[in-house]
């Protein structure tokens, strides 16, 4: 992978995450990937389990993010063949409105690709900013 | 750096942490290093700053063992993962995930330094 093709990858998960279109999601993972949330957590494994993650959060589409409400931009730190690490920021706000952020979040990714680009091993660190940093 | 120069710089770092000694851990950095407990806090900044800021609270002998490798290195930059296990009479009081943003100069000193670390959910603290 290049550090292009690192970016396009996180361009196209953000512009996934703002779709929620399935066809979308599962287009970014290899068919047996795995995705944390969290380096403590076991993973969804498999597309379709990850498809299902990020459709569903919590088991039904309530706690979706609501369109409008979010931006987030992540750009590769370092990559090394198959793998990279990226970082950034995901940044919330009260309503679609964008004028009062309610969150931030400094994101850093633990990437590794399968041969076509697509990605087979995720996981997130996601720190929050304190009140007085956002 | 090659995957090995990292390698041995992070061995080198938690042998410095091991001893906490002086002059090992400033041999870690630069003289104008920056290093940053959280990825938006104000790093501190100089070698000196660093030094003091390592002995100022350090961790008892044997009360931690830590493991870290390269995930992905590029040209002067790497990201390193690992975790740090934190004991209380020899059982496992909690587990932390780490990674490390690094940058270095030409001498393979380390010149930024960011980390990221997260706890799992407490009732997997002792057992992970």
């Amino acid at each position: 992978m290049t550090r292009d093709d690192v970016q396009a990858w996180l361009d196209r998960y953000v512009a996934a995450w703002a779709s929620y279109d399935p066809a979308a999601i599962g287009d970014l993972f290899t068919d047996d990937a795995t995705y944390r949330f969290h380096p403590s957590d076991p993973g969804f494994r498999g597309r379709e389990a990850i498809v299902g993650a990020w459709l569903d959060p919590t088991g039904d589409a309530s706690s979706r993010d609501e369109p409008g409400t979010w931006q987030a931009r992540y750009e590769p730190f370092t990559v090394d063949g198959d793998r990279a690490v990226a970082i950034g920021s995901s940044r919330y706000f009260t309503d679609a409105s964008r004028t009062t952020t309610r969150d931030v979040w400094d994101n850093c990714y633990l990437l590794e690709f399968g041969p076509d680009g697509r990605c087979r091993s995720f996981t997130e660190w996601y720190v929050p900013r304190p009140a007085d940093r956002l | 750096m090659t995957r090995d120069d990292v390698q041995r710089w992070l061995d080198a770092y938690l042998d410095a942490w091991r001893t906490y000694d002086r002059a090992a851990i400033g041999d870690l950095f630069a003289a104008d290093a920056t290093y940053a407990f959280q990825p938006y806090r104000e790093p501190l900044r100089g070698r000196q700053a660093i030094v003091e800021s390592w002995l100022e609270s350090p961790d008892a002998p044997g009360s931690w063992t830590a493991s870290f490798e390269p995930h992905a290195v590029e040209d002067e930059r790497a990201a390193a993962v690992g975790t740090v296990r934190y004991l209380e009479d020899g059982r496992q009081r909690t587990i932390y995930f780490n990674v490390w943003l690094l940058r270095f100069d030409a001498d393979g000193r380390c010149v930024d330094f960011v980390e990221y670390w997260r706890e799992p959910p407490e009732d997997l603290r002792t057992t992970m």
